[in-house]
């Protein structure tokens, strides 16, 4: 990665893809074989993965996966047991965070109570290290003040603001600094349900604008679906995948990131299907391709939005099993329902109130239930 | 929920403690320190405020006093700084609590055993002797300023550390953490977050601790032997060598006067601070 300029040197793009391999070596984080301790307890097992410059990533997962150290140990605050940790092409892992060209965004906040918004702003830019001449640091405050729509509070007292607002002077506060990358800790998690989608807004345009690497941990899978170019997506200390929001939703790699990812209908299998076909409450399907190698099939299983009810039964070509209405729940343009089904358990479909406008299910119905063979995904972890 | 009335006849109890034992002695020490010395000592009835003019008159002790109760509480206080930061900031769990109750574990010993102690620890056959003996000259401890700062901190160091491990607690790791993120290193933190926000805890801490101070009698006694003159000490001897309970109450009175002004003081740097550090 390091080496890319000067080998894409000579041709005739050359300038752009020198800016490109700058920004390439200036904002990208790698992890290789990353693993934090804390006593006998490991709270980050063998990570390994690259964060391209300029990009949003996300890092998803339940509560204590890792994710939260994981950010802690690319902002300096924890240093790796083992294996290291490169910004931007040099290694940093036994670097503190003071000396790290990186800025977070803390969950709290973390707003200095004995400052004003100015002097909070400012705060980065007046530290020993990075001391800037007083007339750039009022300059490049005031900018960023004008920017984040903070006018006039310059000299408020930070606890007086709103939690939107003390959330701007707290991105502020860190972009002020020019870093490489912007970690966000929980972002949204303070602010209220109508704010939040105003914020996620907010936050892409800003990320664009700025061309920064963002790094955003999250337990909000819709907000890292919304906002990120890539999600990792963590559990139990170790990634479970790693790729764009429409390859995780569409091609989940593990049970977990399939139901963790969006809704899903997550099928166990009572034995591990070791052949070429699975055999799922009566019904036949051939294991893909890409699967093959990859050992015995555990389990199966399909979006909600795959599932197909029916009053009467199909004709031929369509399996169908029959379940019983449970709930149904209107969400405005879409539908809801939640079936028991003998042979698979709870189940949940979800369809387009359009399409349903003519048939119209109730709780307690009996329905028959069908799914193309090309929407089950097949899982071997 | 209790009726008013009801809760006001329980309250009487303590009101009627608190009258018997503190605000009746203070009234007869206001009304002796207004009187006169009888001709063999003790109290006469007068009505002067001449007590209060001979109150300069003992201006060395009250020199003493505030200089010793300064001194020992900026001391007590530079001392208690790092070790409370790194109780509060450092040790986690269990560690902890055991740490701070190593600190509080001279307490469970009688103040005056603790203070004898260090009477022979700095006495001609402590610690003299031991220098000596090594070769580094002779020294004399006991009976200097010395001694009595020795006394005073050691006394003292307990509560200075409890007092600023509380406001250093207070102060969250995210503050510290946001400021090392924003590029300021430990020593540089601790100047422009942590001593700003412990500024109310650190100005209540030195004012108690000064207050505190200037009350002692024991330690300049027995460490200062006659030499360290407190107003405590004059206090006690106006009133067990001399017999005059008139000046001794004129000048205990003007202590606690004094204590009274440096609390009060304390209460508006206290709220100055506040003001800037929304903790409280």
């Amino acid at each position: 990665m390091r080496l890319a300029p000067e080998a894409e040197g000579g041709g005739a793009n050359a300038p752009d893809d020198r800016t490109k391999g700058q920004r390439m070596n200036d904002g990208g984080g790698t992890f290789r074989g990353v693993t934090k301790k804390f006593g006998s307890f490991t709270a980050v097992n063998d990570l390994s993965f690259e964060i391209e410059a300029g990009s949003f990533v996300s890092i998803v997962g339940p509560s204590g996966c890792g994710k939260t150290t994981t950010l802690r140990l690319i902002a300096g605050f924890e240093f790796p047991t083992v294996g290291s940790v490169f910004i931007g092409g040099s290694p940093v892992e036994r670097m503190e965070a003071y000396e790290r060209p990186i800025n977070m965004v803390f969950q709290s906040y973390a707003l200095f109570p004995h400052l004003d918004v100015f002097d909070n702003i400012a705060y980065g830019l007046r530290s020993r290290r990075n001391r800037r001449p007083a007339a750039e640091v009022k300059a490049r405050v005031n900018e960023i003040i004008g920017k984040m729509q903070l006018s006039g509070k310059e000299h408020n007292r930070v606890w007086e603001l709103s939690g939107g607002q003390q959330q701007r002077v707290a991105l502020a506060r860190a972009i002020v600094n020019n870093p490489k990358i912007l970690i966000l800790d929980e972002p949204m998690a303070a602010l209220d349900k109508k704010l939040r989608r105003d914020v996620q807004f907010e936050l892409q345009s800003l990320q664009r604008e700025l061309g920064i690497t963002f790094i955003m941990v999250t337990h909000d899978q819709h907000e890292a679906l919304s906002l990120s170019d890539r999600i990792i997506v963590m559990n139990r200390g170790r990634i479970e995948q790693i790729g764009s929001p429409d390859e995780l939703y569409n091609r989940p790699a593990s049970r977990f990131v399939a139901s963790f990812i969006g809704d899903f209908n997550l099928l166990e299998l009572e034995k591990p299907a070791a052949g070429g076909t699975v055999d799922v409450a009566g019904r036949v399907l051939a294991v893909p391709q890409e699967r093959a190698g990859e050992g015995a099939t555990i389990a199966v299983g399909f979006r909600p939005d795959a599932l197909k009810l029916s009053a009467a039964a199909p004709g031929a070509g369509g399996e169908a099993w029959r379940a019983t209405i449970t709930n149904v729940i209107y969400l405005g343009d879409k539908v809801e329902i939640k079936l028991d089904c003998p042979s698979s358990g709870t189940l949940l479909a979800r369809a387009d109130v359009a399409r349903l406008a003519e048939r119209r299910f109730r709780v307690g119905d009996t329905v028959h239930l069908t799914v193309e063979d090309s929407d089950f995904h097949h899982f071997t972890k | 929920m209790l009726q008013p009335r009801m809760a006001r006849l329980l309250l009487l109890p303590g009101y009627a403690l608190l009258a018997l034992t503190l605000i009746g002695p203070l009234i007869t020490t206001l009304v002796i320190s207004l009187g006169r010395r009888a001709p063999s000592g003790g109290y006469e009835t007068a009505l002067s405020i001449e007590n209060f003019a001979s109150v300069l008159s003992r201006s060395t002790a009250f020199l003493n006093t505030v200089q010793l109760s300064a001194f020992g509480a900026a001391i007590c206080i530079l001392a208690a700084i790092p070790v409370a930061f790194f109780i509060a900031k450092h040790l986690k769990g269990s560690v902890r609590y055991t740490v701070l109750f190593l600190v509080v574990l001279p307490f469970f010993t009688s103040f005056v055993a603790r203070t004898y102690a260090w009477y022979f620890a700095l006495g001609g056959r402590g610690l003299p002797a031991v220098l000596e003996w090594i070769g580094l000259g002779r020294f004399r401890f006991l009976n200097t300023d010395f001694a009595v700062a020795i006394g005073i901190i050691y006394a003292y160091l307990p509560i200075a550390i409890l007092m600023l491990f509380v406001a250093f607690d207070r102060i969250g790791d995210d503050l510290l953490e946001a400021s090392n993120d924003l590029g300021r290193g430990k020593v540089e933190t601790f100047f422009s977050v942590v001593i700003p926000l412990a500024m109310p805890g650190l100005i209540s801490t030195y004012s108690l601790l000064f207050i505190l101070l200037s009350g002692e009698y024991l330690i300049p006694m027995l460490l200062g032997g006659g030499k360290v003159y407190f107003i405590g000490n004059a206090i006690v001897d106006l009133f067990l060598q001399s017999r005059n309970w008139p000046l001794g109450s004129a000048v205990a009175i003007s202590l606690m006067s004094m204590m009274i002004v440096v609390a009060f003081l304390s209460q508006i740097f206290q709220r100055m601070a506040n003001r800037d550090g929304r903790i409280g």
